[in-house]
């Protein structure tokens, strides 16, 4: 596997998360996110594990009925990908990317298209078994707007 | 979108069915703080603007008002939010800040209302991992 199929590789899963939660399948997103450790900056706790982040992301993102989506676009760009030091003629083994991400949404009657969040993301990956994967995902969200279309809360009392 | 939230949250409610609704309007301050005070002259006492949090505040706000108004020098007629006003602004300039949550940090950038969603997720989180 060449150097340029391995970012293939690897930028693929960067997208594949941003498909995945903007077509509403969180249980692919945690499929994706399964054996990684997901963290948010400023923030000490970690989720791990498929059941963990499926259960974060349903008990944050909001998911409209109609058709089963967030109504979002998450837009992910300014992709670095730097792979660990490794020896010559070997596989690479690990990897790490910075990216940013922009989160544009439209909600038909409510919301008018714009970007609701942006953020980067510091991710990990390894191969197994000549697949590479995420190992842990670290969002630093930078600057919100109108996010309340887009989480679940707060409301209430 | 109540009844959405409620069976993201418990699955198993979704063919339940509900028999009672209530609802009513979230205090939202133009700065997001809430606050409880009393003006002796006037005999008017205030206590509100919880922005969500009412259940655990008002129990708060209750006891501190009773302190306030019978005259009591205690310990929570000192905490910071008694007697605390919002500052002033154009209504238009604050027309809707109750209807969502980002708005209230919007007046002090993009960066604030980061962080205040960051805070909620992990609050989420907490409860999520048991802690």
């Amino acid at each position: 596997m060449t150097t340029a199929d391995d970012r293939d590789e690897i930028s693929a899963l960067l997208y594949s998360y941003a498909f995945l939660i903007d077509r509403g399948d969180f249980e692919g997103m945690a499929d994706l996110l399964a054996d990684a450790a997901v963290s948010f900056e400023g923030h000490s706790l970690v989720c791990r594990g498929r059941d963990q982040v499926l259960g974060l992301y349903r008990s944050t993102t909001r998911r409209y009925s109609d058709d089963g989506t967030p109504k979002t676009q998450h837009v992910v760009s300014n992709v670095l990908i730097e792979f660990d030091d490794h020896q010559e003629g070997a596989a690479r083994m690990a990897a790490g990317s910075r990216s940013y991400f922009t989160v544009f949404q439209a909600v038909p009657g409510a919301l008018a298209l714009q970007p609701v969040a942006a953020g980067r993301y510091q991710d990990r990956f390894a191969r197994n078994d000549g697949t590479w994967g995420f190992t842990s995902r670290h969002v630093a969200m930078d600057m919100a707007g109108e996010l309340g279309l887009h989480l679940l809360g707060p409301l209430g009392t | 979108m109540l009844r959405e939230t409620l069976v993201e949250l418990f699955p198993a409610l979704v063919d339940a069915r509900i028999t009672h609704r209530w609802g009513g309007p979230v205090g939202v301050p133009r700065d997001w703080h809430s606050s409880v005070g009393y003006e002796r002259e006037s005999g008017i006492a205030w206590a509100g603007g919880y922005v969500g949090d009412g259940v655990s505040t008002t129990n708060l706000a209750g006891r501190t008002l009773a302190d306030l108004i019978v005259g009591r020098d205690s310990e929570l007629v000192r905490l910071p939010w008694v007697g605390h006003r919002s500052p002033g602004g154009s209504p238009s300039r604050c027309a809707g800040s109750g209807s969502t949550w980002a708005v209230g940090d919007q007046g002090r950038g993009p960066h604030r209302a980061a962080q205040r969603a960051a805070s909620w997720i992990a609050a989420r989180m907490e409860r999520l991992l048991g802690g």
